[in-house]
């Protein structure tokens, strides 16, 4: 499914933090897992997941470490840090509350008529 | 999208983007390994393998976009605020040295941060990996410098109270240490501890031998430390017989030590505490004296004006007053977080434990210094790192932060960076 790639740019970050929570993957299982869990709606090319896993690691979110696959190629494997848990904590509170104020408006202010 | 043949000239096109040379090879590994999985998910798809290669790099994106993105975020960092503390405390200690001594000993001083700017950019831009890659090496060429200075002063009498160039090569061994701890990780010997013992006593012994008080605390400090941390993470093994190994060498060695100087006298005043290297009118006294801003109206013992490397805030209390002090103090509390955000900031061991030496080598300078101004302390010889430090330890005090602002440099790659090395020593074993 197509879908205009402005509003997944600003939340990649928080997409892969999510799928790294749940397990240890590297580059190529990430894109792979995203498209599957995304109903093939976010597919990510892997020139613009690297640049964004090299700048998380930096910022401490997630490590790497040298791991092998089930095929037995040595791949670079991330996993997520614990302060990568709480930026995501706070990412998903951002989220939660932008789309509800967004589904208020698209539903004409429904949401909110009961309050 | 221009269309690709093969990895490599994909690759070649998204490094033309990376300006940082060190950072072409390591980053762009994974989009190597990526391109490999991928053809070989198109070649299970039953795509031939000419067609499955050019898909592949076609998922990859824009080699200039890829490039571009790479090159924003692998930047040689530099921490410019440590840089401009370093500076002011240079000057600081340069219109001290002005102000306080005479030309001709202030000149030296001026000469060591011309040499010591020029050890700080060599050391910036030498690749610290090779301390664990060549960790014997390093080791051997530092022992046998230190051993042809140490006889050569001694024979010629220039090894008072350790101010010596053996001093100078005896305080890089703590940096010389982190790669044999890591020598002795990699080889996984079973007398780990036996081997550290002989490596971190050598150098214990030759300060001893050079009468050197401010080296013995400084090696013995630093690689304590380091046994802990080798212990910590198993990287030293041991057990009861290597413990009693390492004990016998500890105690040969101090028996060694111990007849050297009962036959020769090269150890005759080794840590020997000088009743007359105490000043009784020192900082207390300083302080109770001392004004705001400007030099005290009392006068204090004037024998202290002699000593600015070795009593520098009794003699700056004393001239120029409490406000500068506090200043230089606060400035030295902000280095301290500065070198510890440093090693808190390390991805990589090698990395962590020679920030954590840095820090360690200056922490030891101050609180040395501190403790020989309270007077629970002989002479450390010292003085405040930049500060109230002569020549030749200004060098050696900006090749230290050489060291700290390389590691900062390299901290994007540095995981990378360190694991292609051990891959590559790994190979050549």
């Amino acid at each position: 499914m197509a879908i205009d790639k402005s509003l997944i740019s600003g939340n990649t970050d928080m997409l892969v933090l999510r799928l790294l929570k749940d397990r240890n993957m590297y580059g190529y299982q990430i894109i792979e897992e995203l498209a599957r869990q995304s109903n093939r709606t976010f597919e990510l090319k892997a020139g613009t997941l690297y640049p964004l896993l090299h700048l998380l690691e930096q910022k401490n979110y997630l490590e790497s470490y040298d791991g092998e696959t089930v095929a037995g190629k040595t791949r670079k494997y991330y996993k997520i840090t614990d302060s990568g848990c709480k930026y995501l904590e706070l990412r998903q509170a951002d989220w939660e509350s932008y789309t509800l104020a967004v589904n208020n408006v698209l539903s004409g202010g429904v949401l909110l008529a009961g309050v | 999208m221009q269309e690709y043949n093969s990895p490599d000239e994909y690759i070649a096109d998204v490094q033309k983007h990376i300006r940082w040379k060190r950072a072409k090879v390591v980053v762009t590994k994974e989009l190597y390994e990526h391109i490999s999985d991928q053809f070989d998910f198109f070649v299970a798809n039953g795509f031939e393998e000419s067609e499955a290669m050019k898909k592949a790099i076609q998922e990859m994106g824009s080699a200039d976009v890829v490039g571009t993105e790479l090159d924003n975020v692998h930047r040689p960092k530099m921490n410019w605020l440590l840089l401009a503390l370093i500076g002011l405390l240079l000057l600081i200690g340069m219109t001290i040295s002005f102000m306080l001594l005479s030309t001709t000993e202030t000149l030296p001083k001026v000469y060591g941060i011309v040499c010591g700017f020029g050890v700080a950019i060599f050391v910036y831009y030498v690749d610290y990996t090779v301390l664990i890659r060549y960790p014997r090496l390093i080791y051997f060429i530092l022992s046998i410098l230190a051993i042809i200075t140490s006889v050569w002063e001694l024979r010629n009498g220039f090894s008072v109270l350790g101010y010596s160039y053996t001093f100078y090569l005896l305080l890089c061994y703590p940096i010389a240490l982190v790669g044999i701890l890591f020598n002795i990780k990699n080889s996984g010997s079973n007398i780990g501890i036996v081997l550290y013992a002989i490596y971190a006593c050598c150098p214990l012994v030759l300060a001893i031998l050079n009468k050197s008080f401010t080296a013995f605390i400084t090696i013995l400090i630093c690689s304590v430390f380091l046994l802990i941390y080798g212990l910590k993470l198993n990287w030293i093994k041991w057990n009861k017989l290597n413990i009693i190994g390492a004990s016998c060498i500890v105690a040969f060695l101090a028996i060694f030590v111990f007849f050297i100087n009962q036959f020769y006298g090269i150890a005759s005043d080794t840590i020997h505490i000088d009743s007359t290297q105490f000043y009784q009118l020192n900082l207390f006294s300083a302080l109770g004296n001392s004004e705001l801003i400007c030099k005290s109206s009392i006068s204090i013992n004037e024998q202290l004006l002699g000593y600015l490397y070795d009593h520098p805030i009794s003699l700056l209390l004393y001239n120029y007053g409490i406000v500068l002090v506090l200043f230089l103090l606060a400035a030295f509390g902000l280095l301290f977080y500065l070198l510890y955000k440093t090693v808190k900031k390390q991805n990589t061991e090698v990395g962590k434990l020679l920030a954590n030496m840095v820090l360690m080598i200056f922490g030891i300078k101050l609180v040395g210094t501190l403790m020989c101004e309270i007077g629970i302390l002989p002479d450390f010889n010292i003085g405040f790192p930049f500060v109230t430090t002569g020549g030749v330890f200004i060098i050696y005090d900006l090749a230290l932060i050489g060291i700290i602002l390389s590691i900062i440099r390299n901290e994007s790659i540095a995981k990378d960076w360190v694991r292609l090395k051990e891959k590559r020593r790994i190979e050549n074993e």
